[in-house]
């Protein structure tokens, strides 16, 4: 049996939120996906704290606050700290994937340039945690 | 000679008491055969009547001849008849009137006379009666008598005869005689030279004194039986022997010698001995006498002069500087080996002595540099007698001898000089040099370009040279005496070590013109010659303007590597930036081909899938540029990596067509690098070798050589081939040869960075057609 998660996905590009939408379409799953522009707009959505999310997909590079600052902040939280993050990311750069380590992450999966290769990887990750326990408020 | 005249005086005394006893003698027999003649003349009276006749005849005879007083007296004293010398003696007379012997007595022997008289009758002779008389003249004089009784024809005591002699001055003479010899005795006794005697006849000494036995340890009595020669040193006994035979042989009679003794503990003594021999008339040795003197201490002291003495000739001799002295008539008393040595004489320096100084002088006169003045100076000092000491004189043969003159005095008057050289050649020339060195080194203080100063213990400023000055720009008045650091020091935490006095470091002045200077320091103690610490010395270089550079460096490297920071972040926000509309372009057209595929014409999606191409390339592309950028030395992290698996990981990244072998020949080392950068070094080197074979059996191969200092591979192919024209072009960025879709024309240039790296090289071998084989060497 699987979980319909609650994700909240964090992307400031239009596309790259149609992609998973059109992914978790195309693949016939149940989750509910929270779209959040910024990092902002993503505490916006976090501080109501009634209905959190199950998972966090969270890009790097954005506008106002971008991932990593976004991710310290969360982790700072008593509460959203434990909401498992995972990076969704074209950046290679080794110093991203190490301070998003250092700062406490669940996943970092890195873009692939075709949409199949996208649609596979992304399928992993979502059946991954919707097999896993999650914390439910 | 006291001795002998004493002696002469007994002898004479001697000889006249002999020839008395003699006639005393004679009377007494006398006397006897008359008093025996007279008993037999009482029996034949007649016929003894005339012989009494004649033997008184006789007897009157005898008296006469009697020089000594006889009288003849009555048993009461009363004189009976006397002859002249009686008369004498006594000064009275017969004539006078009758006197009596008693009388004449001193009153003190009238008691002894009465016992005499008492003998005389008993005995009827009495001798040696001595007695004090008072004559007429009242003189006291000593008599001594010897006297006998004459009977009558029946027996009977009738008179006294005595024959008395004055012994007044006899005595005396014995008196004083015993007195002499006791004097003697004394001056023998306490003498403390010590006397022996000894004669022909006995073999021990006769006499010795207590001087004697105290100096030869021995009791008075054991002397008795022994002989000078007895104790006598065995090496002074021939000198004592042919002495004494000398004396034996009466060609001498008295001789001295200073000879050595044992004493009874062995112990050795000195003595000055003194053997005079007393001879008989007929020349016979009688006694000798020996007396000794111990003069042990003087001969020590003498013996302990001469050595010194010695000693003090051996010193001279010997000494290191050349020594003259001379008496007051300028004659060479004493010369040493040094002098002779310093003025090149070949004589002995024993054979100057006695020689006249002025002499040897105009003899030398050669051998001086500037000789004019020579003798006139000698002159003078010699004239003057006044000390001078260490003149230089300088000898031809370019010694310098430093020259002393000691007039010697004693008690006031002069005794003559002592002339001392010592050789100073080599002190001269070490001066000289030290002097010369000390010029050169202050030439070099004071043009050196490094600033030097000199401090004392409160680092007060005690000197500085000209290149201090010019750096401070202070001027050594300003400087001297004062603490310099205080006012030079403008910035004391620039790395100037307050604490530290030694050593070396850097400080941040500020100059008189309030310019900054940057000095490099390096200061040390100042010791004296005792070793105390007296302070410092620093020498100080300007270092401001490469002190400047070095600033000027540090900033552009610190502006380099941030700028290099930011690039990196830079290209990794581009290649992001670049990515995401590439991403979404391959997602719209991947979304437009599945829903739109059925509508569109096969043209369409033709360049619909020549889009997809294309993008991919560019996604490549800006991959490869990322990667290549990220090569470099601060971003590398070696480990041990064994290339066996690293190739096969490499191999499995990469897609191989079936028609194509890829093999590895040898076993491959384990090295030290970064797994990454060794990885994509393989994975391109492999994937362009397998991506440029056309044959239709393809072949790779990937082969190792250990070398001794670094490891060199090969990875062969049966490609396309390379011309020789782009052998070095292939290796520089964005150049590709093929017309390969995948080709972005980084790949080897990522090679050639990574070998750069490791410091190895990278080359190939090619021929067009038939493959290519790149080698490439990393570092151990």
């Amino acid at each position: 049996m699987t979980n319909s998660l609650s994700i909240l996905l964090i992307d400031d590009d239009m596309i790259e939120i149609m992609k998973v939408n059109r992914t978790i379409k195309s693949l016939g799953l149940s989750h509910k996906i929270i779209e959040a522009h910024n990092g902002e707009e993503a505490l916006e959505i976090l501080s109501k704290k009634d209905r959190l999310p199950d998972l966090i997909l969270l890009d790097l590079n954005m506008p106002k606050l971008n991932g990593i600052e976004f991710l310290t902040i969360l982790k700072e939280d008593d509460v959203l700290q434990y909401i498992p993050t995972v990076i969704l990311t074209t950046s290679m750069d080794y110093k991203d994937v190490m301070a998003c380590y250092k700062i406490g992450i669940a996943g970092y999966i890195l873009k692939p340039l075709k949409y199949e290769m996208y649609m596979q990887k992304l399928k992993s990750v979502l059946e991954y945690w919707s097999i896993n326990e999650l914390i439910k408020a | 000679m006291e001795l002998s005249k004493t002696e002469l005086l007994e002898r004479t005394l001697a000889k006249e008491k002999a020839a008395r006893e003699q006639a005393e003698k004679t009377l007494n027999e006398k006397t006897s055969t008359f008093t025996h003649l007279s008993q037999e003349l009482q029996k034949e009276n007649t016929r003894l009547k005339n012989l009494l006749d004649k033997k008184a005849l006789e007897l009157k005879g005898v008296f006469s001849t009697i020089l000594d007083a006889h009288i003849v007296m009555d048993i009461e004293g009363n004189v009976l008849k006397m002859n002249h010398a009686a008369t004498k003696l006594l000064g009275y007379t017969l004539k006078d009137k009758p006197f009596n012997l008693l009388q004449l007595l001193a009153e003190e022997y009238r008691d002894y006379t009465f016992e005499a008289f008492g003998d005389l009758y008993k005995t009827g002779a009495y001798k040696n009666y001595q007695a004090v008389i008072i004559t007429k003249n009242k003189e006291r004089k000593r008599i001594q008598v010897n006297a006998s009784l004459i009977y009558d024809h029946e027996g009977k005591p009738i008179a006294a005869q005595g024959i008395a002699r004055d012994i007044t001055r006899e005595t005396q003479m014995k008196a004083l005689l015993e007195e002499q010899k006791k004097q003697l005795n004394i001056i023998v006794e306490n003498s403390p030279i010590g006397i022996a005697l000894s004669d022909r006849k006995s073999k021990g000494l006769l006499l010795v004194n207590k001087a004697f036995c105290t100096m030869l340890e021995y009791e008075h009595d054991e002397l008795k039986s022994l002989q000078i020669k007895d104790f006598t040193h065995p090496d002074d006994m021939a000198a004592t022997v042919v002495k004494m035979q000398e004396i034996q042989k009466g060609e001498i009679d008295h001789f001295f010698l200073e000879k050595r003794y044992f004493t009874k503990s062995g112990k050795i003594i000195w003595a000055k001995t003194s053997v005079t021999a007393v001879r008989e008339d007929s020349g016979e040795i009688k006694y000798q006498i020996a007396t000794i003197e111990d003069i042990t201490p003087q001969k020590k002291a003498s013996n302990a002069l001469e050595e010194s003495n010695n000693r003090l000739s051996t010193l001279i001799l010997n000494l290191q500087s050349g020594i003259l002295l001379e008496d007051e008539n300028g004659k060479i008393v004493l010369t040493n080996k040094q002098f002779c040595k310093q003025f090149g004489l070949e004589e002995n320096s024993n054979a100057l002595i006695g020689y006249d100084f002025a002499a040897l002088a105009k003899k030398l006169i050669d051998k001086f540099e500037n000789n004019q003045n020579i003798i006139s100076r000698v002159e003078t000092i010699i004239s003057e007698k006044k000390r001078v000491l260490g003149e230089e004189i300088e000898l031809k043969d370019g010694k310098i001898l430093e020259r002393n003159f000691i007039p010697i005095f004693q008690e006031d008057s002069y005794k003559g000089h002592l002339w001392s050289y010592e050789d100073i050649t080599l002190k001269k020339k070490y001066k000289e040099n030290l002097q010369a060195q000390k010029e050169k080194y202050s030439r070099m203080i004071t043009n050196m370009n490094l600033g030097l100063v000199e401090l004392d213990t409160e680092e007060v400023v005690l000197f500085a040279n000209q290149s201090f000055c010019d750096i401070t720009g202070y001027s050594l008045d300003e400087l001297q005496g004062k603490k310099a650091r205080d006012f030079l020091v403008t910035d004391p935490t620039y790395q100037s070590p307050s604490t530290r006095l030694t050593g070396s470091w850097e400080l941040k002045i500020t100059t008189k013109n309030k310019k900054q200077k940057y000095l490099l320091v390096t200061r040390t103690e100042n010791y004296d010659v005792n070793k105390n610490l007296i302070g410092y010395i620093g020498i100080t270089l300007d270092i401001t303007v490469q002190k400047n550079l070095e600033l000027q460096k540090e900033s552009l490297l610190k502006n380099l590597e941030k700028q290099n920071e930011q690039l990196n972040e830079y290209a990794h926000i581009v290649s992001h930036d670049l990515k995401s509309p590439l991403h979404s372009i391959s997602a719209l057209i991947s979304w437009t081909k599945e829903d739109f595929s059925e509508h569109m014409k096969k043209e369409s999606l033709v360049n619909l899938e020549l889009i997809e191409g294309k993008v991919e390339k560019m996604n490549l592309l800006i991959e490869n540029i990322l990667k290549y950028s990220s090569i470099d030395k601060d971003n590398i992290q070696n480990a041990p990596i064994d290339l066996n698996s690293l190739v096969e990981d490499a191999l499995g990244m990469i897609f191989i067509p079936e028609n194509i072998q890829v093999s590895v020949l040898n076993t491959l080392p384990i090295i030290n690098a970064d797994a990454t950068r060794i990885q994509q070094l393989f994975q391109n080197l492999l994937s362009n070798a397998v991506n440029h074979i056309e044959q239709p059996k393809g072949l790779v191969e990937i082969d190792y050589i250990e070398k001794e200092n670094h490891f060199l591979f090969s990875i062969q192919d049966n490609g396309i081939g390379i011309k020789k024209e782009y052998y070095k072009k292939i290796f520089t960025i964005f150049n590709s040869l093929g017309n390969n879709e995948k080709s972005t024309g980084i790949g080897l240039s990522i090679v050639k960075k990574v070998v750069d790296l490791y410091e190895g090289d990278i080359w190939l071998e090619s021929e067009v057609g038939k493959g290519t084989t790149f080698f490439f060497t990393l570092k151990k």
